[in-house]
């Protein structure tokens, strides 16, 4: 997907805010509708990215979560948005109402499961690229898969850092890729700056890369 | 959840950095009445855990325990613990920067995010940033959720293109002389930045030293040093 979410470079977002560096939420359902997306549909990245642009920007971020987890359910069929509507109608109505109390330890367990386990890249079996091998990002575009080639790097040249292993590729869940760190220097991706130069890394999958031409 | 509960949560949530957990650990909705109206967005998540459980998709216990290990049994602590055995044990550090997946998990850290950590190491010559540009990924067992600033939309469009005044907003200032290098970890690889240690460490244990390693230092928006 090429939406609002690729951000790196963007400006005009004001300043971080800095004060209660600690404070990860406000309120206990933005951890749950986070968990709703995650436990319901699996990752939930390819939903949050197709989030009109306008509805991206202006949104929190756990509410980001909850409209992708709504459009993901709907969307996949996994529920009804009649039943969903239904719901809704049901919690606006009553304010003392809650989401009625389900236990199935076969699903509390896998999510026990897939909290608890590392999922570690395997060995990549064939990787095209070498460290130290200069390689150039691909400029293209995909409008309907997730992935994870953002804008600044396309077009621009980098350095082969580290191979990680093979990785589902995003968006052709089946195929298996190399994930490589590449090295990027910050004139190649900015031009000149007010400050020096920095080393930028990113981890990119082999199918974003190509050779850089002798 | 219960009344009972909540009634210990009758603060301003802008202000603090507690949760509306209750004292199982659990996260659960707020009760009205106790607290404030509950928001439009809260009532959506009853709404969708409702119609998921409904369908068989997720089970409450299932998303309660999500939250419980994601809140609670993950967090910065675990993070503080690895950055202070590092900080004491040459040999542990030196596996820890080589193979960091393999090196918490001698600490019994792990799980999801966790899988493919890469430990960079801020010395004299080079201080590390983390940021993801694309959405928030973060070193889930070492550092727990990600703090609000670093899925702002500011942090993430900015640090990899203007690292140095990022940092002096969070008041790091670094010198000329010392290479920055922006990790952005959009993808399958988590990372953590090993920060140098305070001055003086000499005759602190290893408890002592971790409660000196805060979060943001673990990200790399903060020197110890």
């Amino acid at each position: 997907m090429e939406g609002a979410h690729d951000l790196g470079g963007f400006d005009g977002f004001g300043p971080i805010i800095t004060a209660d560096a600690d404070l990860t939420h406000h309120e206990a359902w933005e951890l749950r509708a986070q968990a709703l997306g995650i436990v319901g549909l699996g990752s939930l990245r390819q939903w949050i990215e197709r989030l009109d642009p306008a509805t991206y920007l202006s949104s929190p971020y756990y509410v980001r979560w909850l409209l992708a987890a709504e459009l993901g359910a709907v969307q996949r069929g996994l529920i009804d948005g009649d039943d969903l509507a239904r719901w809704n109608e049901l919690f606006a109505a009553d304010p003392s109402a809650s989401p009625p109390k389900t236990a199935d330890a076969a699903q509390r367990a896998r999510v026990v499961g897939f909290m608890t386990r590392e999922d570690q890249l395997p060995p990549a079996a064939a990787p095209r690229f070498a460290p130290g091998q200069t390689v150039v990002v691909r400029r293209w575009r995909d409008a309907e898969a997730h992935h994870r080639c953002p804008r600044y790097v396309r077009g621009v040249a980098g350095t082969i850092e580290t191979c990680w292993g093979d990785e589902a590729v995003p968006g052709r869940e089946r195929n298996l890729a190399p994930t490589y760190t590449v090295a990027f220097s910050s004139p190649d991706l900015w031009g000149d700056s007010d400050e020096p130069p920095f080393s930028l890394y990113i981890d990119l999958c082999e199918e974003y890369l190509e050779a850089a031409p002798a | 959840m219960t009344d009972e509960h909540d009634d210990h949560d009758d603060h301003d949530h802008d202000e603090h950095d507690e949760h509306d957990h209750d004292h199982d650990g659990h996260s659960h909705y707020a009760t009205p009445g106790s607290r404030r109206a509950r928001s439009e967005f809260e009532l959506r998540t009853m709404a969708l855990e409702a119609a998921l459980g409904e369908a068989g998709r997720s089970s409450t216990d299932a998303i309660d325990a999500f939250v419980e290990i994601l809140e609670h049994r993950f967090g910065p602590h675990h993070g503080a613990r690895v950055v202070a055995r590092a900080w004491t044990d040459p040999a542990f550090k030196d596996r820890l920067l080589t193979d960091g997946t393999a090196a918490i998990a001698e600490l019994g850290i792990g799980g999801a995010e966790g899988g493919n950590v890469r430990v960079v190491e801020n010395t004299p010559e080079v201080h590390n940033l983390v940021v993801c540009t694309l959405c928030s990924c973060y070193p889930w067992p070492l550092l727990g959720v990600p703090p609000i600033w670093y899925k702002s939309f500011a942090y993430r469009s900015r640090a990899v293109a203007t690292p140095r005044a990022v940092l002096r907003e969070f008041g790091c200032e670094i010198g000329d002389d010392v290479e920055v290098h922006v990790w952005d970890s959009s993808a399958a690889i988590r990372y953590l930045v090993l920060p140098a240690p305070p001055d003086d460490i000499s005759g602190r244990n290893e408890d002592e030293l971790a409660a000196l390693v805060t979060r943001n230092s673990m990200i790399g928006v903060a020197r110890l040093s």
